[in-house]
């Protein structure tokens, strides 16, 4: 059950397959960044592969001598544009891999199309989706609803996605989803009907416990991607941006040409690795522990007076040119981080966040949101936050005061743009389209639960948060979930305590579930969970898939509500 | 990690394909075969007819080699010759108007193509000259194999004539009894009328073998000349050839020193690019520049193209050899088009 691996294997036997000699890789535009968040460069480049092409970039030259390596996604213009390529062969061998399963039609296509018999393979690698880290694997889909609802392209891709998924961990799983998301069902259906479609491809040793795949919706936990994130990984996403793993540090003042862009994979860099589930805290020590490391090994560096020194010195440079790297890297990206924090007062407004989610007192948390936003030093992105987290969380309180908080922003100058998402995330999110208790209200386990840790006091004000995906897995685990707000779909159930649970989340899932996934696995022998989404979000990109979603939307339910205020 | 091997079932599917293109169900889009120019059609054609000619002549060859006394087939390997020759005379004929061709449309065309038709005229030539050399060599078996035929016939008919005509022998010695008969015994004149009997039948007998002899003899003299006839046409499409080679000489000499210069230059670009090539592969920053490695990639495949080639030029030392060779690529230039 792990994704980076999955993947890694299916390429490097892609690349066994065509026996020795140069090769050149030719990729799509999805293919390329699946293929890139597990392999570096230099990885590939030591298994003869010395060139990497986009199947759909103009003016390849024509290199007889080379072995083609083609992994793309069978989409209908990939399979047009390989039987152009085969026409006009430009590589000596064609060994083509198609990320999912292909139809016989367009095998056939590609069959008509190879007149100069070049193509020696086509199969089919269950590659079909990005893997982040071992347990975490998003689909790239960035906006995936309309209307509230899928919208055709990516419940396709969806599907494909997570069979694919499937496949390559060799599952064939029972399917349990959000019953009160139509989405979340329909997905299910599709993932099932694939199942039945491709039957002989799902036969696989039957497992004692059969995995489980659950489908959950966004919608049911819309405050996870608000919050300000703490974790190193999170906190990266949410201030700078993650996109397949590297960071876009271009806008950081002051910073050095080579650093503009850096990849951050736990694959690759260790302290990375490491830290990647630390909180900023610790990252600060760790990361002071590595400067000092590195400062003894620079000193140790600087006294060369014998022939040997400078053999020493010569094997380990490389190694040491590494660290120095790294730790440039790190520290330049932790910098930034304070530096965004302390400029935008990020702690206090993560501590509000938090006690707004966490705590209960409606009127104390007016009184404080509203200081904050009369306060000049907070970003409006962060006013924001800390609206729709009220307008969430007190949606049915009947003293709510969201028009007045919308209208403090207003004053504040925050654009219509923002100030409309307030609503928006009312429609996407709020009470009629959750299925859960989000927030813990009515059930009177963890109303007593929440009083239990109110009286313990909380050990960190900026992570008492957990996403509702934790208590879900936790009652799962236990066998505990229930079976009317999540059914199985089919008649069979699981008796047993499970083991492989795949969870996928519509609508994009978090680094906060992420880590949450993480712990869970680390404290729960014997049950590996894998969480996947149609993204991973963070609090920009959640805006944009609510507005997305909410958009399509019949105007009578959205429309005159905008229009009234 | 399962995956699934579709590459049977694209087999099976090219297979399939190719039956049905072969039993014509399939036309193909023809609109870039209609972009071709009328040279290139003929081209094809002429190219077509010499595929066909050599399938005859290998036919030929079979037959012609076979040494079997009895199993000689005389009058099929006559047509052949026969339809082999003309055929050689027709391609010959055809070329030549090719030729003329590319000559009359030597101002419309541009220099490359100019070149281009030239080498596919000069390889459907060499390739003619083959031909008609391999055609050449099965005569020349051929009239071997029909001395040695006549000499071991002449052979066996003797003892033949001996041990097959016991008749004509026994008569003979019968009529030197007869005639000492007559001699000696003073025989009547019915004896001498048998004796004169025996003597005329014996005349018959030797005049049916000679007849025969003379048909056999006569059906070798009409083989020899025209095998000798077809010999002479051949010499004269060689002489032909011969003129045409030495219209080419002086390019060809040219190719040979340029090509040896060019042999020079890029052995030490070659030096010069893998020393490069070594530093580039050591150098860790590659791994940042694609297409840095790229360049080089392409440069170092131009590089050994060139030097490939190179070996093949340097490798025949006679003159014709680097024609022969130009002609061969010109011939790939071809196949390519075609």
């Amino acid at each position: 059950m792990n994704v980076i691996l999955a993947i890694k294997q299916y390429i490097s036997k892609m690349i066994e397959d065509s026996g020795p000699g140069m090769k050149v890789l030719l990729m799509d535009k999805d293919t390329t960044s699946i293929v890139s968040m597990v392999y570096a460069q230099s990885e590939i480049l030591q298994k003869e592969v010395y060139l990497f092409e986009r199947l759909d970039s103009a003016g390849r030259e024509t290199m007889k001598h080379l072995k083609c390596i083609a992994f793309v996604r069978p989409t209908k213009e990939n399979v047009e544009l390989l039987a152009q390529e085969l026409r006009m062969s430009k590589y000596g061998l064609y060994y083509i891999y198609f990320s999912n399963v292909i139809s016989k039609q367009d095998v056939k296509v590609l069959a008509e199309a190879d007149d100069q018999e070049v193509v020696r393979e086509v199969q089919e690698f269950f590659g079909d989706y990005v893997a982040v880290s071992p347990h975490l694997f998003t689909l790239n889909i960035n906006g995936c609803c309309q209307g509230l609802n899928w919208s055709t392209d990516s419940l396709a891709r969806s599907t494909q996605g997570l069979t694919s998924v499937l496949l390559s961990l060799k599952k064939c799983p029972m399917i349990r989803y959000q019953n009160s998301s139509e989405t979340a069902r329909r997905l299910a259906e599709n993932v099932r009907q694939t199942i039945n479609k491709e039957a002989a491809l799902f036969e696989f040793r039957k497992t004692d416990v059969a995995p489980i795949l659950l489908i959950l919706d966004r919608r049911d936990d819309a405050v996870t991607p608000i919050l300000n994130q703490w974790t190193y990984q999170a906190m990266v996403h949410e201030l700078i941006g993650i996109a397949n793993s590297r960071i876009n540090l271009s806008n950081v003042p002051g910073i050095s040409k080579e650093l503009q862009e850096v990849v951050l994979s736990p694959e690759h860099d260790e302290f990375y690795a490491n830290n990647m589930y630390s909180n900023f805290g610790e990252i600060g020590n760790n990361i002071k522990e590595l400067m000092d490391e590195f400062q003894t090994k620079s000193k140790s560096h600087e006294k060369i007076e014998s022939i040997s020194d400078m053999k020493q010195f010569l094997e380990q440079y490389p190694q040491f040119k590494k660290m120095s790297g790294t730790v440039s890297k790190h520290v330049t990206v932790v910098g930034e981080l304070s530096r965004l924090t302390n400029k935008h007062h990020l702690l206090e407004v993560s501590e509000l966040e938090q006690d707004i989610v966490c705590q209960g007192d409606h009127s104390a948390i007016l009184q404080r949101i509203k200081t904050l936003i009369a306060s000049e030093k907070i970003q409006h992105i962060d006013m924001l936050r800390l609206v729709m987290l009220y307008a969430l969380r007190y949606e049915s309180h009947s003293n709510n005061d969201v028009s007045g908080l919308v209208d403090a922003l207003r004053k504040r100058g925050v654009s219509d743009r923002l100030r409309m998402m307030v609503h928006a995330v009312l429609d996407y999110g709020g009470k009629k389209s959750r299925g859960s208790d989000l927030f813990g209200n009515q059930d009177i386990v963890s109303i007593t639960k929440k009083f239990l840790k109110g009286v313990k006091g909380v050990e960190n004000v900026y992570t008492q948060h957990k996403p509702l995906l934790y208590s879900l897995l936790d009652q799962l685990i236990k066998g505990k979930l229930k079976e009317g707000a999540y059914p199985y779909l089919g008649v069979s159930q699981l008796k047993d305590r499970p083991q492989d649970i795949i969870v996928f989340v519509i609508g994009g899932t978090t680094f906060e579930e992420a880590l949450a996934i993480h712990t869970l696995n680390r404290s729960s022998p014997g049950i590996r969970i894998i969480i996947g989404g149609t993204t991973v979000h963070n609090f920009k990109s959640f805006l944009d898939e609510v507005a997305q979603a909410v958009q399509g939307q019949s105007s009578s339910n959205v429309g005159p509500r905008y229009h009234r205020r | 990690m399962s995956c699934r091997d579709r590459t049977g079932e694209f087999l099976s599917a090219c297979k399939v394909l190719q039956t049905r293109q072969i039993n014509g169900a399939i036309q193909r889009p023809s609109h870039p075969l209609k972009q071709r120019s009328e040279f290139t059609q003929i081209a094809k054609r002429i190219g077509r007819d010499l595929a066909n000619t050599f399938t005859k002549l290998e036919k030929l060859t079979i037959l012609a080699k076979r040494k079997s006394l009895f199993d000689d087939k005389p009058v099929e390997i006559q047509e052949l010759t026969y339809i082999i020759k003309q055929d050689i005379a027709s391609l010959n004929k055809q070329i030549a108007q090719l030729q003329q061709f590319v000559q009359h449309h030597k101002q419309q065309n541009g220099k490359h193509l100019q070149t281009h038709s030239n080498t596919v005229v000069v390889s459907l030539q060499s390739k003619l000259a083959n031909m008609s050399n391999d055609f050449k060599g099965v005569l020349e078996v051929r009239t071997e194999n029909l001395k040695h035929q006549k000499s071991r016939r002449e052979q066996f008919s003797q003892s033949n004539a001996m041990s097959m005509h016991p008749s004509t022998v026994g008569s003979r010695e019968k009529s030197v009894l007869f005639e000492d008969e007559a001699t000696y015994g003073g025989a009547s004149g019915g004896g001498d009328f048998v004796m004169n009997m025996d003597g005329s039948s014996k005349h018959q007998q030797q005049q049916q073998l000679i007849d025969q002899q003379d048909t056999y003899i006569e059906d070798r003299a009409n083989t020899m000349q025209s095998i000798e006839s077809t010999i002479v046409e051949l010499g004269s499409i060689f002489s032909q050839l011969a003129h045409m080679v030495k219209d080419q000489e002086e390019m060809v000499q040219r190719i040979d020193t340029n090509v040896e210069d060019t042999e020079m230059n890029i052995e030490a670009a070659h030096g010069e690019i893998l020393k490069y090539f070594q530093s580039v592969t050591s150098n860790r920053c590659l791994i940042d520049q694609p297409p840095k490695i790229r360049n080089t990639l392409r440069f170092l495949y131009k590089i050994q193209k060139i030097d490939a080639s190179c070996y093949r030029f340097s490798y025949i030392p006679s003159r014709s050899g680097p024609k022969r060779e130009r002609q061969t690529m010109g011939n790939n230039e071809e196949d390519c088009d075609t």
